[in-house]
């Protein structure tokens, strides 16, 4: 009776942990998407998650900021890559087979070079504000929104340039 | 009493020396040579508003436009062996980009407009007039620095895909920034200006070549006299040029991120801005 019990506790502990849990491709307070764009430690650092089946995506990645009740484009260049050197990331769209994981390249908040090194001149920080990344598929149909970040305002060191030699 | 300026001028310029290149060595950012400033060049301006209550503010815009010319900027590589080859690279105003001004805004252009600032939070902005009583004067910061990169190696095509490496860059960038105010009724009233420019001109040379060069496995020489920043006093009139003045307003110049991309896909393998070579000594014409 008494090791009954202990198994039925156990149970209900086991459950009660698993209650915290978000079943996979649901995002709280929204129907499920096949394709989730979460947000990982720090602002700017997102993970792409396909949860159906393999579907082709455009490489841009819209970057939008929340502006009143409105998203707006933000016109930034964000490319769904996990490293700048991708052959992707000269192409327009690319495949996410199902069940990929893509730790996008991060962005630091500028409006040019903020992820991959760009040739430019003018660059500003487009913070601070809450932004989110924008997925869309190849043929433009459809579009898989992230998760919202607050991105702050201030214009980082450039994180690709170290101290140059002497 | 309409609106109307009283005067628009730079009352401060600071000019940012050009900086030696930076080797960037990451996973997520590949491996390349960046040429950069030591620290942004600023321009403080002001103009200066009058007017009364009534008079509408609407369709008012103050701030800076820019335009830039890069007539050089190319890359040489070279293999490690003669039969390994060599690769030119021309973004500049050779065969590979044909406009040689564009317009320098930010990337978040609002379509049509001219501005290199989309940002409406003074100081750093093209703003409209603030609704305070006028006399209004509208202070102005334009901060600005130069970037761009090469990767340091590519893979030559001719040469079965050897390695080549990279050997020498060259850039020059010039500007001219104006402070500009756009009426309501769509009129540009340029007030002052200054010119600047920055170049670039590096040999490159890996000290090793197997196992692949590290960052500190390379050796970055300056070729004398081709680097450096300069800057213009400020004139407190309009620009005078006459190629300059149809470039920074006119709807068909093209803005030069989009230049920049153009660069980009003309110099990739088999485009026009890309010459291979099977000689791995081969001096190529820069200008083309």
């Amino acid at each position: 009776m008494r090791l009954a019990a202990l198994c039925a506790l156990a149970l209900l502990t086991s459950c009660g942990d698993h209650l915290d849990v978000k079943p996979i491709g649901r995002q709280e307070g929204r129907a499920q998407t096949a394709i989730t764009i979460r947000s990982l430690d720090k602002p700017g650092a997102e993970i792409v998650e396909n949860h159906g089946q393999s579907q082709t995506v455009r490489v841009h990645v819209e970057v939008e900021q929340r502006d009143g009740e409105k998203w707006k484009d933000t016109g930034t260049n964000v490319k769904l890559v996990e490293r700048c050197t991708e052959a992707e990331a000269d192409q327009t769209c690319r495949n996410l087979p199902a069940g990929a994981r893509l730790t996008v390249a991060p962005w630091n908040g500028m409006d040019v070079g903020g992820q991959c090194p760009e040739s430019h001149s003018i660059d500003e920080n487009i913070g601070p504000g809450t932004f989110r990344f924008v997925v869309t598929s190849c043929d433009g149909k459809d579009r898989f929104e992230g998760d919202p970040f607050d991105m702050p305002g201030e214009t980082p060191p450039p994180p690709y340039m170290p101290d140059a030699k002497k | 009493m309409a609106i109307a300026i009283e005067y628009g001028r730079i009352t401060g310029l600071i000019n940012a020396p050009t900086r030696a290149p930076a080797i960037t060595w990451d996973d997520t950012h590949g491996r390349y040579v960046g040429f950069t400033l030591v620290a942004r060049n600023r321009a403080d301006g002001q103009v200066k508003f009058t007017g009364n209550g009534r008079d509408s503010r609407d369709g008012w815009d103050v701030g800076w436009i820019q335009v830039a010319e890069a007539r050089t900027n190319w890359g040489m590589y070279r293999g490690e062996k003669e039969e390994d080859g060599s690769v030119f690279v021309q973004r500049g105003g050779g065969s590979a980009n044909r406009q040689r001004m564009c317009l320098d805004i930010s990337r978040r252009r609002i379509i049509g407009d001219v501005f290199t600032r989309t940002k409406e939070a003074a100081p750093w902005c093209h703003c409209g007039i603030p609704t305070v009583p006028f006399p209004v004067t509208v202070a102005l910061i334009e901060q600005d620095q130069p970037f761009d990169w090469y990767d340091l190696e590519t893979k030559n095509a001719l040469a079965k895909g050897r390695t080549n490496y990279l050997d020498e860059v060259q850039m020059e960038f010039k500007f001219c920034t104006v402070l500009s105010v756009r009426d309501s009724a769509r009129t540009f009233h340029h007030l002052a200006h200054f010119y600047w420019s920055a170049r670039w001109h590096y040999t490159f040379h890996p000290k090793r070549y197997s196992p692949k060069p590290e960052p500190e496995d390379w050796t970055v020489t300056p070729v004398e006299g081709g680097n450096g920043a300069t800057m213009s006093a400020a004139y407190q009139f309009p620009p005078r040029d006459a190629n300059l003045t149809r470039v920074l307003t006119a709807k068909h110049t093209l803005d030069c991120h989009g230049v920049v991309d153009l660069a980009s896909q003309n110099t990739r393998p088999g485009g026009p801005g890309r010459r291979e070579y099977a000689d791995r000594n081969h001096k190529p014409d820069v200008r083309r």
